[in-house]
């Protein structure tokens, strides 16, 4: 953010009421290419809407909350906390009591970790390491949440489709890429599981 | 880019991500995901977390195109190759991530 050319007060508020890493990637080589602020809005739009899928598969149970309490778990649940929510919500359907609890526990400690390394790299950007090795293992924590989702032969298409479609749409702006990989998946594992369905039947 | 539309930009991000999280909490009961949609979205975090992560895995073969094997030697692949067999081994996450972390040092 720094040397995107945010001042260290813009970079601490983009920080705090930003809370989308893609958003935030998506608009700082806007933000330094000078985008028109139309364009950045869209594309942060675009690089988000994964979260409207989120906010549907877990407003069932975030309805339950006081309304304050349940904005505020819908705004803190990231990438990571959703996979593992549904994941649990959906496999341990019995089981899995709490449940508003365990998001909340998970967006809060992600909340704080997410933040704390923000603010130390916005204050520390002049000094601090930059090792892109570093911010890898962030990306390896996410993909080792999916490999236990993957318990099924719709599962397997759905993550082989996502991927394919997102290393060949890598080089579309926007992200859009991103986009088109979760629609593929979701519609080859939609596929596989009506496939399935076909074949025990 | 001037300081002010920088900070129209944080304003309009800020009110668009907030948006995208609550979308289907301020829309009325009638708009509850079922059928169909419901069983979409049990693929979403799979097929957004996989659309997430691989570029990223593959960012450097895919900055050189003209070598079309110098993925398999590239730490970042490495790393998550041993992730993935760990895992599937049944060893917990943070294990997972030391043995990653030790490939990327190593490559």
């Amino acid at each position: 953010m720094i040397n995107a050319g945010l001042s260290v007060p813009q970079a601490l508020v983009f920080a705090l009421v930003v809370y989308s890493g893609t958003a935030q990637m998506v608009a700082l080589p806007l933000i330094m290419a000078n985008a028109s602020i139309g364009i950045i809005a869209i594309a942060g739009f675009l690089a988000g809407v994964r979260f409207l899928i989120y906010s549907a598969a877990m407003a069932g149970n975030l309805r339950r909350l006081p309304i304050l309490r349940s904005w505020r778990a819908a705004y803190l649940t990231v990438d990571a906390a959703a996979g593992v929510f549904l994941q649990r919500r959906d496999d341990r359907a019995d089981r899995f009591t709490h449940r508003t609890t365990f998001l909340e526990a998970m967006n809060w400690t992600m909340w704080c970790f997410w933040m704390t390394g923000l603010v130390v790299g916005i204050i520390g950007a002049g000094w601090l390491p930059s090792s892109p090795k570093f911010s890898y293992l962030g990306v390896l924590a996410m993909f080792i949440m999916v490999i236990p989702m993957l318990k099924s032969r719709p599962f397997w298409l759905c993550a082989g489709a996502a991927a394919i479609v997102a290393l060949l749409t890598f080089h579309w702006p926007y992200k859009l890429g991103l986009l088109a990989a979760i629609a593929a998946g979701i519609s080859v594992g939609m596929w596989g599981q009506r496939a399935s369905g076909a074949q025990s039947s | 880019v001037t300081a002010q539309s920088i900070w129209v930009v944080i304003a309009l991000l800020a009110l668009i991500v907030l948006w995208q999280r609550l979308s289907f909490l301020l829309l009325p009961a009638q708009f509850r995901p079922r059928g169909a949609l419901l069983r979409a979205l049990s693929f979403a975090p799979v097929a957004a977390l996989m659309a997430i992560c691989i570029p990223e895995i593959f960012q450097g073969a895919m900055r050189a195109p003209d070598e079309p094997l110098a993925w398999v030697s590239d730490g970042r692949v490495l790393a998550a190759a041993v992730v993935f067999v760990a895992m599937r081994q049944g060893l917990n996450a943070l294990w997972c991530l030391s043995l990653a972390a030790a490939v990327l040092w190593l490559f």
